[in-house]
């Protein structure tokens, strides 16, 4: 990405002293320590090359060595520190550090976390910007995170038993885990299914039985994230239900408000969760189309009616 | 680099003389003076400015000073640098991945190698984003006014911020209403045009302000108990974790405590017909509610 004069000063007053302190250091070693391309660090260099004290002689230019690609520097004239931390890096470094410990820390670098944290506060102009911040509950911790972390970095096969939330049933499923990551909260295994070969995310507190059945053959991964979405469906909802539009955006066609509900336009490749999202919705729902769902939706509510009546 | 080398503050026309770029006409030679101190300003270096003598403030000089360019940290371990690495990832994206990663370039370049090895520690990176960070940090940080419009509505909000949190991976703005003269809270990705204004310190925090309290989403001390009528083998994610008692062959009933009515609410709703509220009589009559208005509504608008 093209960068200003503003940002590309910026980079050339932090490569000089992370060169200073790493003589030798690829041009492709900088672009990866400052999430950038080669390209850009090059052109950062040759701005360092021209940077020196009033006078301008050899001897006070900064003294930069680029030789078959290694980098170093052997005077960075007054430029050899780093600078100071922004108020905004001293933060994203503290919430990070507070991230770190609501995931579980051992007791010894919670110490150490904790440490770092005091240093970092001493850091801000005003303390009062942590009294207005509050990072919490981001991530809920969960027993099976060390097994996963395990298997994603021995490449195993695990087998879980996995309760579907659409179909409401217990499955077992071998999976080849990715990654792990966290959404609203929750902790995810992103992996490969090692029955369809599809990836798949399972949110780990829905798992209740995981075991690590080491290595086994890799399936053939399929891309095509298995049906096409070919089926329309259109309905009202509550438009004060900002939630359901903000959780379900991403299936969303359209949307238009009338009155005090909100008609919306979804494209799905089966209604079996839809009519679950559709159902937990506080307040009225109407499905206007197609009419097989429109069906489906009411009995779903008669049948729920005839519960409370045999109760 | 001249100003950050000098001793001594350097005028005007010092610094046009001896650093490079500077030539032509004077008025350009301003303005690029102007445009170079705005520039420096922007990536946070301060510039004193100050009378070369203090008896005749007419002629300025400037100089940075080592002391407010430079990082300054107390002594950092090894451990402390490997546990800032690893926090520096926390983030997925947004300004502060951005943020993070430029601090822990600085930090790296104090001479010290990261211990990440022996802390046997990762992080799992949050989900959260909030382009608009920067502006609602300086107006809640500097007490100045924002004006902002919430969900679909075009009314405009004046909002005097008081806090800011990430809970769960969202981004919640906490405030004072100045039409509704109440505290409020708004979820960041419902804002638009965001705008701040008034002067700093136009308002006062009141000295009682506790974010915790304020946010009614972490309020999940406040528990909601319910007793639910739960069909055999059905609604797994209601049974995990909960106490279960058997009733006949084909029902059980389960005691579970939710953060608050609405997380119970919708979760009973999706496992319907599968689970009936017994308890609290108040949840149970609004679920009857709401599926007799649904079974009852058949036409495009009718209920």
């Amino acid at each position: 990405m093209a960068s200003n004069a503003v940002d590309r000063t910026a980079r050339a007053l932090d490569l000089i002293p992370y060169i200073v302190d790493r003589p030798g250091i690829s041009v492709e070693e900088l672009a990866q320590a400052f999430r950038t391309t080669a390209a850009e660090i090059s052109e950062t260099l040759n701005i360092v090359f021209m940077c020196g004290l009033p006078g301008y002689t050899p001897l006070e230019l900064v003294d930069l060595n680029t030789d078959g690609g290694e980098v170093s520097i052997i005077d960075p004239q007054n430029l050899g520190k780093p600078r100071r931390l922004s108020q905004i890096e001293i933060i994203s470094i503290i919430l990070g550090i507070e991230n770190l410990k609501s995931q579980g820390l051992s007791g010894p670098v919670s110490i150490i976390a904790n440490s770092l944290i005091s240093k970092m506060t001493a850091l801000l102009d005003d303390i009062r910007a942590l009294q207005i911040l509050e990072s919490s509950k981001n991530v809920e911790p969960s027993v099976w995170r060390e097994p996963i972390e395990k298997a994603i970095r021995e490449k195993n096969v695990l087998e879980i038993d996995y309760a579907g939330i659409s179909n409401d049933e217990m499955i077992v499923r071998k999976i080849s885990p990715i990654r792990l990551y966290a959404q609203n909260g929750q902790l995810y295994v992103e992996a490969i299914s090692q029955d369809s070969g599809e990836f798949r995310n399972f949110r780990l507190d829905r798992i209740s039985k995981l075991a690590d059945i080491g290595k086994t053959s890799t399936p053939d991964i399929r891309l095509d994230q298995g049906a096409a979405a070919d089926i329309e469906v259109q309905v009202l909802i509550p438009k004060k239900d900002v939630l359901f539009l903000e959780k379900y955006q991403n299936i969303i066609e359209s949307s238009e408000v009338i009155g005090d509900m909100r008609k919306v336009h979804f494209r799905v490749s089966q209604t079996n969760w839809l009519r679950r999202a559709l159902a937990s919705i506080d307040g009225d729902v109407v499905v206007l189309h197609p009419d097989s769902f429109a069906r489906e939706f009411r009995t779903l509510a008669q049948i729920s009616l005839n519960a409370y009546k045999m109760s | 680099m001249a100003l950050l080398a000098t001793k001594r503050l350097l005028t005007k026309g010092e610094i046009f003389s001896s650093v490079a770029g500077y030539s032509g006409a004077m008025d350009s030679m301003e303005r690029m003076f102007e445009r170079d101190k705005d520039d420096l300003r922007s990536l946070g270096i301060e510039i004193e400015v100050a009378p070369l003598d203090s008896l005749f403030e007419d002629e300025l000089g400037y100089r940075i000073t080592p002391d407010s360019y430079a990082l300054k940290i107390p002594e950092i371990s090894p451990s402390e640098l490997g546990v800032l690495s690893i926090a520096a990832k926390s983030w997925r994206t947004s300004l502060f991945s951005e943020s993070a990663q430029k601090a822990l370039v600085k930090v790296a370049s104090l001479g010290i190698e990261p211990d990440i090895e022996s802390l046997h520690t990762s992080i799992i990176p949050i989900d959260e984003n909030c382009a608009d960070f920067e502006l609602l940090w300086k107006a809640t940080f500097e007490c100045r006014e924002l004006t902002f419009e919430y969900l679909d509505s075009s009314d405009t909000r004046r909002i005097h911020p008081y806090g800011i949190s990430l809970f769960k991976g969202e981004w919640f703005l906490v405030g004072f209403d100045i039409l509704k003269k109440e505290i409020r809270t708004f979820k960041v990705k419902r804002i638009r045009a965001l705008e701040m204004s008034g002067k700093k310190d136009s308002f006062a925090r009141p000295a009682d302000f506790d974010m915790r309290s304020s946010l009614i989403l972490t309020k999940s001390e406040s528990r909601f108990k319910v007793v639910l009528k739960v069909r055999s083998h059905k609604a797994l994610a209601i049974r995990s974790g909960s106490t279960i008692v058997k009733i006949d062959e084909d029902w059980d009933r389960i005691e579970k405590i939710y953060s608050y009515r609405g997380e119970a609410l919708t979760e009973i709703l999706w496992h319907s017909p599968d689970v009936c509220v017994e308890e609290p009589k108040e949840l149970q009559e609004r679920i009857i509610a709401i599926w007799e208005s649904r079974a009852k509504s058949g036409a495009p608008g009718g209920k």
